[in-house]
């Protein structure tokens, strides 16, 4: 029988679990990580420390809970952030805004094989904004921020390989809405 | 939700690490933990026990006061 795949904080993770203060080094580790990830969606630095503090004292509350499936630490990590930012902007009535360049959106146009003049990339804004919350996030990843199927994988918990079926789901879902506009 | 726009020209804001740095504190962090997880203790009052030994100390009380 085969010993599960773990990942490289697992030792790290047990010591934490065990005793709090021992979570510094997870702290250390990935504080910078994590707040440029959320930095990159509020662009707002005082909220982001906000949200970055939040974000690992719910890691730290619930780090019982955490099982260690082969996954690095950040990938929970990256999860709980999300949902920090998500809940942040649901809470306060707030929209996130989220830039694209028109380089990107041309691009991303073409890839899809679809027009790509002024008119179609405004449609695509509206038509991304549509996207259910983590069809929309898998799509920036890929596109606009040029993460590979393992990074997205990473971040969303999953397999390299679930990554790539999740996000052609998510441009299937696009095109359509794109095409029935 | 979100609302996707085009870029309007303005720059994304890129910190150095010293601004990010300045913001990592485990101590405050680990203050803010035990804020929230240490079970504070209830007030005696609240204690159904304590309440009713202090209802029949103050009971006793005003009965010896009364007829001695």
């Amino acid at each position: 029988m085969s010993t599960p795949k773990r990942s490289k904080d697992f030792p790290i993770v047990l010591a934490a679990q065990q005793d709090r203060k021992k979570f510094s080094v997870l702290y250390n580790k990935y504080y910078k990580e994590i707040f440029i990830f959320i930095l990159k969606k509020t662009s707002d630095e005082t909220l982001t420390a906000e949200l970055t503090s939040n974000t690992f004292i719910k890691a730290m509350v619930n780090l019982t809970k955490y099982r260690d499936m082969g996954f690095p630490f950040s990938s929970w990590l990256y999860r709980i952030a999300s949902n920090e930012v998500y809940k942040y902007y649901r809470d306060n009535n707030k929209v996130q805004e989220v830039e694209i360049q028109e380089k990107d959106a041309v691009t991303f146009l073409s890839d899809l094989e679809l027009d790509d003049n002024s008119a179609q990339v405004n449609k695509l804004m509206t038509c991304l904004s549509e996207l259910k919350e983590q069809q929309s996030d898998l799509i920036e990843m890929r596109y606009f921020e040029k993460l590979s199927f393992n990074e997205i994988g990473e971040v969303l918990g999953i397999t390299g390989n679930n990554a790539k079926i999740k996000l052609y789901r998510a441009v299937d879902k696009l095109k359509k809405t794109f095409q029935n506009k | 939700m979100k609302k996707y726009k085009l870029h309007t020209g303005v720059k994304p804001i890129k910190l150095t690490d010293k601004q990010i740095m300045k913001h990592q504190n485990f101590d405050h962090l680990f203050m803010s933990y035990n804020d929230l997880t240490s079970r504070k203790k209830p007030p005696i009052y609240k204690s159904k026990k304590w309440f009713l030994f202090l209802l029949l100390v103050a009971l006793a009380s005003y009965l010896i006061s009364e007829f001695s």
